[in-house]
């Protein structure tokens, strides 16, 4: 598990640690550095893989913008002893400072080493939990487009795919697919099945059926919460989902009554031994700017972690760590105390 | 919470409302607060009990309805703590008030949870499923009495409310 993050130099992260734990979700004002963070992970994966094709970024940007030719670094923390200590990721400016695509990637480096600061021979470990990596901003558009069958099915970042993703799920794991329609039940109870079409050749499509009848619903007709649920159920109750997952405002578009069902999801990934799962636990790491979401998490707040604008830096900081916490929220909702300002993480005037 | 009692009372025909606080950390409700000028402004019940009359005396009179029945308890420091009144575990107000006393509670929500449902961060279904179990298995084993005793103030100030309706 990574326990924490450093970022020098990283866009508006000059100089920060970000504490984590098997589900972290981080909250703050606009321009805090949140979807930065999980930006990194992104980075750090696509180094790794040396995945040039794929990166969606340029890796020149990522730069603080007045930092000329300061190195630009990411270091990994792992927790436990199978990653070893640490992963350094930088970048020399001296190499591909003014070039893009695969040259500027060549001048990254990345290094794992184990606590007394010996190199680990074997990259391996580390290199196949970092590009397992997957980040995940869902557009109930993308997830409501038919997707084409191929290959290998998997669940896009904006959740495109989502259709051959249930599909596959029903031939091969008919059980974690009964399990998704159950939930939807509860959670959407005007909804009581998944339906697919082939709407042409090698293209799939899905569809929900109105409860206690035959009607079907496309999936362009549903609306964006419902079609977010489904792909975060859909995540959860994966066979081998990734191992962190990062999650760009899971609760965007969703009805706050449905906010638990966004939680109940999330747990499920971070704590698989909990809801019956023999597999690896998932960390996962989400931003969200909802005080109800928020709320959810009054028993752990350990696991709300506030960003704040220091000068031209940015701090996290656990809310379970603040001063004084239990004092100063008596019965205030977590929510309500974080959106009144006294956690941190509002928008200032400065 | 006032709007939900000003709904009841104007838009609906309900004829009581009940509802369970956790106390988390803060003060248990005591007999003393039961007494005339008795409410503690610290305790989560009276609180709730001050701010439902306030609402109550804002109400216009229903037609042909007397004004809502209420009844309120306060769980310390969770509901859990009530549910597991049939368990081997030794939870009770008075374990829970010695523990706070001499600063050390002798359980946590999180173990109460763990208790209650197995796992310390349950579904909504699945908390929702164990909590009408552990009821309908106080209620099956006759076991309200003891709940009653092992939490007289949080739960029987509840049950005495109902009792009075
Ligand atoms: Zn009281």
């Amino acid at each position: 598990m990574l326990e924490s993050i450093e970022f020098h130099n990283f866009r508006v992260l000059r100089d920060t640690t970000l504490p984590l734990g098997p589900c972290t979700i981080l909250v703050g004002a606009n321009g805090t550095g949140k979807s930065t963070v999980l930006q990194a992970l992104v980075v750090a994966r696509d180094i790794v893989k040396r995945n040039v094709a794929e990166a969606s970024h340029d890796f020149v940007s990522l730069a603080s913008r007045d930092q000329g030719n300061t190195i630009v670094g990411l270091t990994l923390h792992w927790g436990g002893n199978q990653h070893g200590d640490y992963t350094h990721l930088n970048w020399d400016p001296s190499r591909g400072h003014t070039e893009k695509g695969s040259k500027s990637l060549k001048a990254w480096h990345f290094k794992s080493f184990i606590s007394d600061g010996n190199e680990v021979r074997s990259q391996e470990d580390f290199s196949y939990t970092i590009g397992q990596i997957k980040l995940f901003s869902f557009s109930a558009p993308a997830i409501a487009t038919p997707s084409h069958v191929q290959e290998t099915v998997s669940l896009g970042p904006d959740g495109a795919g989502l259709a051959t993703v249930l599909d596959a799920l029903r031939d091969d794991s008919p059980d974690r697919f009964s399990a998704i329609e159950q939930k939807l039940q509860n959670w959407l109870p005007e909804f009581d099945r998944i339906l697919f079409d082939r709407p042409s050749q090698g293209v799939k499509s899905l569809s929900l059926q109105r409860a206690g009848t035959q009607q079907k619903v496309p999936a362009t007709g549903l609306s964006d919460g419902t079609l977010i649920v489904l792909a975060l159920l859909t995540l959860a109750y994966l066979p081998e989902p990734p191992s962190i997952v990062c999650l760009e405002e899971p609760d965007r578009g969703i009805h706050p009554r449905l906010l638990r069902c966004v939680q109940d999801a999330i747990y499920r990934l971070c704590y698989p031994k909990e809801c019956g799962e023999d597999r690896e636990p998932v960390q996962v790491i989400a931003t969200t700017h909802s005080p109800y979401f928020v709320d959810l998490f009054k028993d752990h707040p350990e696991e709300i972690v506030v960003a704040n604008r220091v000068g031209d830096n940015v701090e996290f900081k656990r809310v379970s760590e603040q001063p004084n916490i239990q004092e100063i929220l008596g019965d205030t909702p977590l929510g309500e105390a974080w959106f009144s300002g006294v956690l941190g993480g509002v928008p200032t005037e400065s | 919470m006032p709007a939900v009692l000003r709904h009841l009372h104007y838009r609906t025909d309900a004829d009581a409302l009940v509802v369970s606080l956790d106390s988390d950390g803060s003060l248990s409700h005591q007999p003393a607060h039961d007494e005339p000028d008795g409410r503690a402004p610290k305790c989560r019940l009276c609180r709730f009990r001050e701010m439902i009359d306030e609402v109550q005396e804002s109400l216009r009179p229903r037609a042909g309805r007397g004004p809502i029945e209420t009844a309120i308890g306060l769980a310390v420091p969770a509901i859990e703590a009530w549910c597991l009144v049939p368990s081997e575990h030794r939870v009770s107000e008075n374990e829970w008030n010695l523990g706070l006393q001499g600063g050390k509670p002798p359980y946590t929500k999180e173990q109460l949870k763990i208790w209650t449902y197995g796992m310390s961060r349950p579904s909504l279904e699945e908390e929702t499923r164990r909590i009408v179990e552990w009821v309908r298995r106080i209620v099956d084993e006759g076991k309200q009495p003891q709940l009653e005793k092992l939490f007289p103030s949080g739960f029987g100030t509840l049950a005495r409310d109902v009792r009075a309706w």
